[in-house]
């Protein structure tokens, strides 16, 4: 205990893991840095100092665009969506006293299962000729149709998207109501606030510092989404469905240029830390304590 | 203290008399040669494609004929380009494999930049007895003409399983609407009118991965001159040929998302009466026998010759010039093995051209077509891909879709794939 105590041994302990995130995190987003400033393709030893022409190149490039605009809408869908219907479940199940437990596994389960299996779920279920849908279409009497298209291909990641991490972000919420003390709900009652009344008015407001938590996590983690939209439609069509983790694959892998890609990848790192600033700022309160 | 001093005396003169009698034992034997050689070969035989088991069933007989060298199988999928990634950080690392299956063409620059890359003209010259059932023609596809001077001239990997691309043709179904083979254009557009008045899917093809649409009708536009010639004006004519093609319905309804697996399913399920595609979907055929493979009809106005086709040797073994250098010529060795007439004759068995002469025994008829076909050929030219820089054709594929459904000119998208080469090349 006397060992635990002194803090000369806790900082020596800290150290692998410090060396650990330093070698597997910040070397690379630092050489990703560095990268982008070059002409590197084929993942060669030869690099060609280019200076800002990676990101003068991006401010052309219509797939950027279209994957930036793409990833903020996804964006807020995740935030309303995800951790929107994450919470009105965490709330409905936090009020019922049978079944809490299996609605909390049923819910949780899609969290477990590979964004590449889902992905691959949905592929087959939009299929034309041999899809899920349109089996069932048929069966029931309709017409087949195509069910990712220009106009739909967004939307059509957007579900699985949402679907996959709706039941984290519950299980969250579960842990943070578990929390709140009963006493609290009881002098409501006796003031005749109930329902939605008492979500909104009591529930909500003593998990704001959990629900702020969850928005910051999802945003961070929409500008991750990649397996998904990759399997399902690859970008496309004409980058209707493009993010910036499918578009960053698709130039570093695919057209085998890391210095572009490189410069995306900063792109990505720049906006998520920038955006998960305004969020904390915007989604600051007073912290509650019970 | 005492006991502990003779427990260590007797440590040692046990360790010093085991290590004599081992002297003895292997009397006449090199210590460092009884050693097991241990080659990384890496393939993209992962099951994915057809050849994953002969692969398996030759590193397991090599390895039963020469007990002293253990292959270690590293095969890596071509899917997602997984494979172009891990061969290229690897030569770039200096964690090459001692031997590497790989693509050869402009993908091949990296390694040989990389100056690890084993050239075999020496060994084409030194051992006739292997060397002299190479097809020529073949070697040829491997020979390097780039600017990398070390490598000019000089025959770089050995060439194992080509390909060609054409039009297969499911040809029952041409028998029972009563029309002709789509031997030239007229007749293709025929066939694709009546089958898709018929509710059949004219050709399975996939806009998202179209290399074998572009390839091919490109070629069929420009001739070989043409397609040989970057951003060549006939690219443009063949790009607007697809875009006809989309626009008449001829591809599957969701060909802007279908991947090429599942348009080859679409045809193997008579779902579709024909199919532009490569050498490596005979095995996946369900029908061997109705089946036909043909050149793709040459366009209106097209400069190709009615037999030009796309194919050739797009891949070859490597070896690590110094790995081979420091395990005794194992490596070497390993790809005379996989290169001797009796496994090109396994490995052809499953599918593929062969750049060996080998015996192959049972050849299903729609495989003997694709032979024909490449007999035949006027020309055999490579794939645009194996040309142009990987980035510029990946724009040229990912945004075809743009230009069969009219929201870009075939000649801005070249336009846009020639600044991407360009750029390059300054």
């Amino acid at each position: 205990m006397q060992i635990l105590k002194n803090k000369k041994y806790a900082i020596l302990l800290l150290f692998p893991a410090l060396i650990l995130v330093g070698v597997f995190i910040y070397y690379p987003l630092f050489a990703t840095f560095y990268y982008s400033f070059f002409d590197w393709r084929d993942f060669s030893n030869y690099k060609t100092f280019v200076g800002l022409d990676n990101y003068r190149q991006m401010i052309e490039d219509y797939a950027v665009r279209k994957a930036l605009v793409n990833t903020l809408i996804m964006m807020v869908c995740v935030i309303v969506f995800q951790v929107g219907i994450a919470l009105v479940l965490a709330l409905i199940v936090d009020s019922i006293k049978a079944g809490y437990k299996f609605f909390r596994t049923v819910f949780f389960f899609p969290v477990v299962i590979s964004g590449t299996a889902i992905g691959l779920m949905f592929y087959l279920a939009y299929g034309y000729d041999y899809g899920l849908l349109n089996a069932i279409a048929t069966a029931f009497g309709g017409q087949k149709r195509v069910w990712v298209t220009e106009n739909s291909a967004l939307t059509m990641v957007l579900i699985p998207v949402i679907w996959q991490y709706v039941g984290f972000y519950f299980v969250i919420f579960l842990a943070a109501l578990s929390k709140v003390p009963q006493d609290i709900y009881e002098s409501a009652l006796i003031d005749g606030i109930t329902g939605i009344k008492k979500a909104v008015y009591i529930t909500i407001p003593l998990i704001w510092d959990v629900i702020a938590v969850c928005i910051s996590l999802a945003i961070v983690g929409t500008f991750k989404v990649f397996d998904i939209v990759y399997v399902i439609t690859g970008g496309g069509p004409m980058d209707a469905s493009q993010v910036l983790g499918t578009y960053l694959y698709k130039v570093a892998f695919t057209g085998q240029n890391q210095g572009y890609a490189s410069a995306i990848g900063v792109l990505i790192i720049v906006l998520g830390v920038i955006l998960s600033a305004i969020s904390n700022k915007l989604t600051e309160r007073e912290t509650i304590t019970y | 203290m005492k006991n502990f001093k003779k427990i260590l005396a007797l440590v040692v003169v046990i360790v010093f008399m085991v290590s004599l009698i081992g002297m003895l034992d292997s009397t006449g034997v090199d210590a460092k040669t009884a050693e097991k050689v241990k080659i990384r070969a890496v393939t993209y035989f992962t099951g994915a494609d057809p050849w994953t088991n002969t692969w398996k069933e030759v590193i397991k007989d090599f390895m039963k004929k020469n007990p002293n060298v253990e292959i270690i199988d590293e095969a890596t999928p071509t899917t997602n380009d997984a494979i172009r990634t891990k061969i290229k950080t690897d030569f770039a690392s200096g964690n090459e494999p001692d031997v590497t299956f790989f693509f050869v063409g402009a993908d091949a620059e990296p390694l040989l930049k990389s100056g690890k890359v084993f050239i075999w003209d020496n060994e084409l010259k030194k051992d006739t007895k292997w060397s002299s059932n190479i097809y020529k023609s073949a070697l040829a596809f491997t020979t390097y003409n780039g600017p990398i001077k070390e490598y000019k001239g000089k025959v770089y990997a050995i060439p194992t399983i080509g390909f060609y691309e054409g039009l297969y043709v499911n040809v029952d179904l041409f028998k029972k609407y009563n029309l002709p083979l789509p031997t030239d254009w007229n007749k293709f557009i025929k066939a694709v009118n009546t089958f898709k008045s018929k509710g059949i899917i004219p050709i399975a093809g996939s806009i998202l991965e179209s290399y074998y649409l572009i390839e091919t009708f490109i070629l069929s536009a420009g001739g070989p001159q043409g397609r040989n010639t970057p951003f060549h004006p006939s690219w443009e004519k063949g790009l607007n040929i697809i875009k006809d093609l989309y626009k008449m319905g001829a591809f599957p309804k969701d060909a802007l998302t279908l991947q090429d697996s599942q348009a080859q399913a679409l045809f193997a399920d008579k779902k579709a009466a024909m199919m532009i595609n490569g050498s490596w979907c005979v095995g996946g055929l369900k029908d061997k026998v109705n089946t036909k493979i043909m050149p793709v009809p040459v366009v209106p106005g097209g400069k190709a010759h009615p037999t030009d086709i796309i194919g050739g040797f797009g891949s070859g073994w490597y070896v690590s010039k110094d790995l081979n250098a420091k395990k005794n010529g194992w490596p070497v060795k390993f790809v005379k093995y996989i290169t001797s007439p009796e496994v090109e004759a396994k490995f052809i068995a499953v599918g593929g051209v062969p750049a060996i002469k080998c015996k192959v025994p049972n050849v299903t008829p729609v495989a003997q077509s694709g032979y024909d076909m490449m007999a035949k050929a006027n020309s055999v030219s490579m794939p645009i891909d194996a040309q142009i820089l990987p980035e510029a054709f990946t724009k040229i594929r990912t945004d075809l879709a743009y230009v069969v459904t009219g929201k870009k000119t075939a000649k801005q998208l070249l336009a846009e794939a020639k600044k991407i080469q360009d750029r390059v090349k300054k």
